[in-house]
């Protein structure tokens, strides 16, 4: 057999090849557990590399010697985030406080993926319960960007990121609750697909802010990503936000020339010059490709970051304040039972989860909820309605998916204002509980790689995978 | 402006330790957070949603509950501290 060429590798090609016989799950499975142990040390994209990868691969490839029927991602190798429950494995959202925690059940996602017949070859490394855009905020170490070492692979889904852009895994899955897998996608040269609200169960994935929190694929093309995205989808009665694909009847489908939105105002300012360039250039070959692009205006965007840092710290405290190291996690003594609280959450959790538990404790309280929480609920429903007009007028919008490439480790750390700043063009996706994808558009002259995103309307998916073809190929 | 008190207020309140020296540092950050999610008050809504959340009662109806025991021992096993198939923890009232 010949070297199994990774770098050029897709799902698609992948499994065509274990197919006809040119390699084995076993062997494709080696090939980038062979990888993980020549760059994992420099990149740590992985937390933890499964011990089991290669008896799960073979058990793929003595079913199909049996003749046996196979999943759609039989012996795929895949990446899973650190937040993500795989029963019988550790899972710790990368904090202390989860450090020897074991899954007790499946996440959907997992379920589906098993049943695929994936091969899980490990956990991936993000920031500490997804709070972050850089992987920083890891208690187990930064992940370094696979184009540029001294560099972030973004956040929080960064260790997927980072394994599916370095060719450590075929594709990876990724959470995101304000563009957790679209910045790191965008940074990594990758593709990262954010579904509809309800799109993907939540079920047996660490909440983060529970009404933003959204599953989805990291890959290395849109088809690829898209074959992930239609194995993990689906309706799950254990979650009551998710919906069945089934009633999604797709009108737009067929439609091959789109209209596309640009809203002018929103990404005029603070753009890196080489992402303004990219995006510009990127546009002109969304026109050459025979869609149209219109200016759109999005007032009330320019209050979405504002109004994401008010509801996803109000929704993470509340969701982390279960965790208190009595019934699971690591326990920390304190002189009576409070202080075995304070003290197990006080040492457990890193400086970020500390900071927007207390932010979001404080947009909370009694005598400031009106000021901060009840008006960014408020703000929510502007946003939700403009997005509803403006699907009335084009089919997509577009804007950088970051306001500029993969900056420097240890560059934002110290200013948490700006490292939100990142998140500008993602955030309000997630709070209008609309799909988006970041797409490779380029690099920068240096070679870092840069990202569109495009939003379509609720369950509006398809045309974002059409529309991302037009740019890749 | 929040003050080092009021951070420990809100530590309290979120019953999380912080280190004093961490104090100075993060009443700075929520300080300069809280100053920029205030352009809220700028945005154009007429009036505040008391209850209109979007995502009120998404929960399920409870529905049959498993066999009992089914999953006890893997969980008892996460536990800090267990006693008889309980979870231990330290008192909360004093006899005296």
């Amino acid at each position: 057999m010949a070297k199994i060429d990774v770098e050029n590798l897709t799902i698609a090609k992948a499994a065509a090849a274990m197919r006809a016989g040119e390699f084995s799950a076993r062997e494709l499975t080696q090939a980038y557990l062979d990888a993980i142990a020549e760059r994992n040390p420099t990149l740590n994209a992985y937390l933890e590399v499964f011990d089991d990868c290669l008896e799960q691969a073979n058990k793929i490839d003595a079913k199909r010697k049996a003749g046996e029927e196979l999943g759609e991602l039989a012996g795929i190798p895949m990446a899973i985030k650190d937040n993500i429950l795989i029963k019988g494995r550790k899972v710790s959202s990368a904090s202390k406080l989860l450090e020897n925690y074991v899954a007790t059940y499946d996440a959907f996602v997992i379920e589906k993926l098993k049943t695929a017949g994936v091969v899980f070859l490990g956990r991936t490394n993000m920031d500490e319960f997804a709070m972050g855009g850089s992987t920083e905020n890891s208690a187990f170490g930064v992940t370094r960007n696979p184009h540029d070492p001294e560099r972030v692979p973004g956040g929080s889904s960064g260790g997927s990121a980072a394994a599916v852009g370095g060719n450590l895994a075929l594709a990876a899955l990724g959470s995101d609750t304000g563009g957790s897998i679209r910045e790191p996608a965008s940074f990594c040269g990758v593709v990262g697909f954010k579904p509809t609200y309800g799109a993907v169960s939540r079920r047996g994935v660490m909440a983060m802010a529970s009404s933003l929190d959204q599953v989805g694929p990291i890959a290395k093309t849109i088809d690829d990503a898209k074959l992930v995205f239609d194995i993990i989808r689906g309706k799950d009665d254990l979650d009551a936000t998710s919906w069945s694909s089934d009633s999604v009847l797709d009108k737009n489908q067929a439609k091959t020339k789109l209209k596309i939105g640009v809203p002018r105002d929103f990404v005029k300012e603070g753009l890196h010059p080489e992402t303004a360039k990219n995006f510009a250039e990127t546009l002109d070959k969304l026109k050459h490709a025979g869609h149209e692009v219109v200016d759109i205006e999005l007032p009330s965007f320019k209050y979405a970051l504002a109004c994401y840092y008010v509801l996803m710290p109000a929704e993470a405290s509340t969701n982390l304040a279960r965790l208190d190291g009595l019934r699971y996690g690591a326990y920390r003594p304190g002189t009576d039972l409070l202080g075995d609280y304070q003290a197990t959450r006080g040492e457990g959790f890193g400086p970020e989860v500390r900071r927007r538990i207390i932010l979001g404790t404080y947009v909370l309280s009694a005598g400031y909820a009106d000021e901060f929480y009840y008006r960014a609920v408020a703000v929510q429903r502007l946003i939700k309605a403009e997005y509803a007009r403006v699907f009335k007028e084009v089919d997509v919008i577009a804007t950088p998916t970051a306001p500029g490439p993969a900056f420097k480790i240890g560059e934002k750390i110290g200013n948490p204002l700006a490292m939100y700043l990142e998140d500008i063009f993602t955030v309000p996706v997630n709070i209008g509980g609309v799909p988006a994808i970041s797409v490779p558009s380029g690099q920068t002259e240096s070679g870092l790689p840069l990202g569109i995103q495009f939003t379509a309307g609720a369950k509006q998916e398809e045309i974002l995978f059409a529309i991302s073809k037009a740019i890749t190929t | 402006m929040i003050t080092r008190v009021e951070v420990e207020k809100l530590a309290q309140l979120a019953r999380l330790a912080v280190p004093a020296g961490e104090l100075d540092k993060l009443a700075q950050d929520l300080e300069s957070i809280l100053g920029y999610v205030s352009e809220l008050k700028e945005a154009p809504v007429a009036d505040l949603p008391a209850d209109q959340h979007p995502l009120i009662n998404v929960l399920r109806a409870d529905g049959e509950a498993h066999e009992p025991g089914l999953y006890t021992d893997e969980l008892l096993a996460q536990m800090a501290k267990t006693t008889k198939g309980y979870l231990s923890v330290k008192p909360i009232l004093n006899k005296d």
